[in-house]
């Protein structure tokens, strides 16, 4: 629940933008600050210099939680699920490649601060003061066989993972990601520190059950045309979106093209327009909230890439969201000009380099960006 | 570097655009200037430099025809885009002096201002810098700190090495009453009668053509470019590049 006290701060929207951020000892970070952050914040550099850790130091600062942490796990494909009594070693592990150069005795400090000057924050740490010692299972076997077991599986001390947080709108303890003492691990629950947050990898989160729900969202307040508008600007073949229920899984989205007799599924007809409407979809529901974009040049034609973000823009501006959006196609830079053009202040770039395995970054405001572009000069890095 | 760049504004990399070099920078108008430093650095073995200059964007052919062209207006451009660049401890900015060189220092300075976070400097080669955004910037005029442009630097190099021609060209000037144009406009019609008297095979070679002919028309070590050397050297030595 928000403070009331921070409602006059607020903009009409309530959201807060946020303008500067700063990461210690996440991943490839040891130190990175970042400052005039804007609507659209593009990342761009070589590859295994962080533009993704960055999109996931966001996510962490935006969530906060160990289920956030457990779910970064899953996306980067990283074994994620929890053995009962495992070994101080591969609990650690499961945590380790978070912290910079996996030096598990740093602090990780992901912060924040946004257009109203409010700090969002998160402390990651293994705290030994809070160790649990394992005594393996509270149903365990009597007689021989749990002597067998005790020799098996000997009393493990566990440190836990400690997620520190704070916000102005959230207080609470720190929450833990942690096993109880009969070897059960636990991702303590806790509520994210905001602002909503959509996630959109570069080869998982186009999944067809979200852009469907997200349009079934906007149909039943009557907002479809929006949606259709936009999408028929770029691609006038498409005449109807519809919502159909699957009763073998989930609902999807279809199409109506002229071509074609019947609907087609959205996703089987091109995955460039899937990931055109994907992404309105998502800016359009994620009102006043963060959406973190990887390469977002993966799936589209180049010449509809100027029109997507020309959507994106104009739909995040509607919608009062804020965008982080990796890409590493100079073509896909090209494409942005002209909608950087319009509204230089509502873009900025963030330049990664890694150097002996620490990355840090360089910022270009929006008319340096298309000064650059228009110069040739090199600008991914 | 081949000739066939001669036409690009900045030398393009295959894997996309243009990657700074050198801690160096010259930041001239066009081609010409740029041949000119570039031909300049290798005769008198000179600090390595990356040598931009300012370009319209666009795709027909005339918007390619001003890429050769460059121009001083879009300096600020020119500036916006340096600030990409990594690890660069120093930008010259260079200007033709025309009539009057403090003029120009002025002119320098409000692009400098228009093109955002650069200190400006207050006067000629004082390196500016304030904080990480920009690089430190300088200002040099060609000729350093007199009126003219490169051309004059250019025109008294070639009559000191083509006398009796220079006294035709000098005596042409005076009847066509081109003396009393402005200096940098003269010097470019004394170098371009030049130019056209000593070079039969093309007597309407352009200036950043010019600096490719080999035998070479324009003597770049005469001492009429000793101005030039010092003034590279001395903004070297500000920027504390040891050479």
């Amino acid at each position: 629940m928000m403070d009331r006290s921070l409602e006059g701060r607020l903009g009409p929207a309530g959201y807060r933008m946020i303008e500067e951020l700063t990461i210690q000892n996440f991943r490839c970070f040891e130190t990175l600050k970042l400052k005039n952050l804007r609507r659209i914040n593009i990342i761009v550099g070589r590859n295994a210099v962080g533009k993704t850790a960055l999109l996931e130091a966001l996510r962490m600062n935006a969530g906060g939680t160990p289920a956030i942490a457990n779910w970064l796990n899953q996306v980067r494909g990283i074994q994620s699920f929890f053995l009962p009594n495992m070994s101080r070693e591969q609990f650690e592990s499961l945590w380790n490649h978070f912290f910079f150069k996996r030096e598990n005795t740093r602090h990780i400090i992901i912060a924040s601060r946004d257009s109203a000057h409010f700090d969002r924050s998160v402390e990651i740490f293994f705290d030994p003061s809070q160790a649990i010692t394992q005594t393996g299972p509270t149903t365990i076997p009597q007689g021989a066989e749990a002597t067998a077991i005790q020799r098996i599986i000997p009393p493990t001390v566990i440190v836990p993972l400690v997620f520190v947080r704070s916000s102005p709108a959230i207080t609470g303890p720190p929450l833990k990601a942690t096993v109880l003492p009969n070897g059960q691990p636990v991702l303590e629950p806790g509520p994210e520190l905001g602002p909503t947050t959509a996630v959109m990898g570069a080869i998982v989160g186009y999944q067809p059950q979200d852009s469907s729900a997200w349009f079934g969202q906007l149909i039943t307040q009557n907002r479809e045309s929006e949606i259709l508008e936009l999408v028929q600007r770029e691609y006038p073949e498409v005449k109807a979106l519809a919502v159909v229920p699957n009763p073998l899984g989930p609902a999807s989205i279809w199409v109506t093209v002229p071509y074609l007799r019947d609907k087609e599924p959205l996703a089987l007809l091109s995955a460039g327009i899937n990931k055109f409407v994907t992404l309105v979809l998502a800016a359009h529901i994620y009102k006043d909230g963060l959406l973190l974009i990887d390469e977002i040049e993966n799936g589209s034609y180049f010449d509809r890439l100027s029109s997507l973000w020309a959507a994106l823009h104009r739909v995040t501006k509607e919608s009062n969201s804020q965008v982080f959006v990796t890409t590493h196609s100079l073509e896909c830079l090209k494409a942005a000009l002209n909608t950087i053009r319009e509204d230089e202040n509502d873009f900025s770039l963030i330049r990664i380099k890694r150097t002996n395995g620490d990355s840090t970054a360089k910022q270009l405001a929006g008319r340096d960006m298309i000064s650059a572009i228009e110069e040739g000069v090199e600008i991914r890095g | 570097m081949p000739d066939s760049q001669l036409t690009l504004p900045l030398p393009k990399e295959a894997d996309g655009g243009y990657r700074f070099q050198h801690s160096l920078v010259i930041i001239c108008e066009g081609l010409s200037d740029r041949e000119f430093f570039r031909r300049f650095i290798a005769a008198r073995n000179l600090p390595h430099f990356d040598i931009p200059f300012p370009h319209d964007p666009g795709d027909d052919s005339i918007e390619k025809q001003k890429h050769i062209f460059g121009g001083k207006k879009r300096f600020p451009n020119m500036l916006r885009a340096t600030k990409a660049a990594d690890n660069i401890k120093g930008v010259l900015l260079v200007i033709d002096s025309a009539d009057d060189p403090n003029a120009t220092l002025n002119e320098a300075r409000q692009y400098i201002q228009d093109a955002g976070d650069y200190a400006v400097p207050s006067t000629f080669m004082q390196l500016a810098t304030d904080g990480d955004a920009a690089p430190p910037v300088a200002i040099a005029t060609m000729p350093p700190n007199e009126p003219g442009g490169l051309e004059t630097l250019c025109y008294q190099a070639m009559v000191r090495a083509n006398g009796p021609i220079g006294g035709c060209i000098e005596t042409l000037c005076g009847s066509a009453n081109v003396n009393s144009w402005n200096p940098e406009k003269q010097g470019k019609a004394r170098l371009q009668c030049m130019v056209a008297v000593l070079n039969q095979e093309d007597p309407n070679k352009a200036l950043r053509y010019v600096f490719t002919l080999n035998p070479p028309l324009i003597p770049l070590t005469d001492s009429a470019f000793d101005v030039v050397e010092k003034l590279l050297r001395d903004f070297a030595q500000l920027a504390g590049v040891t050479i």
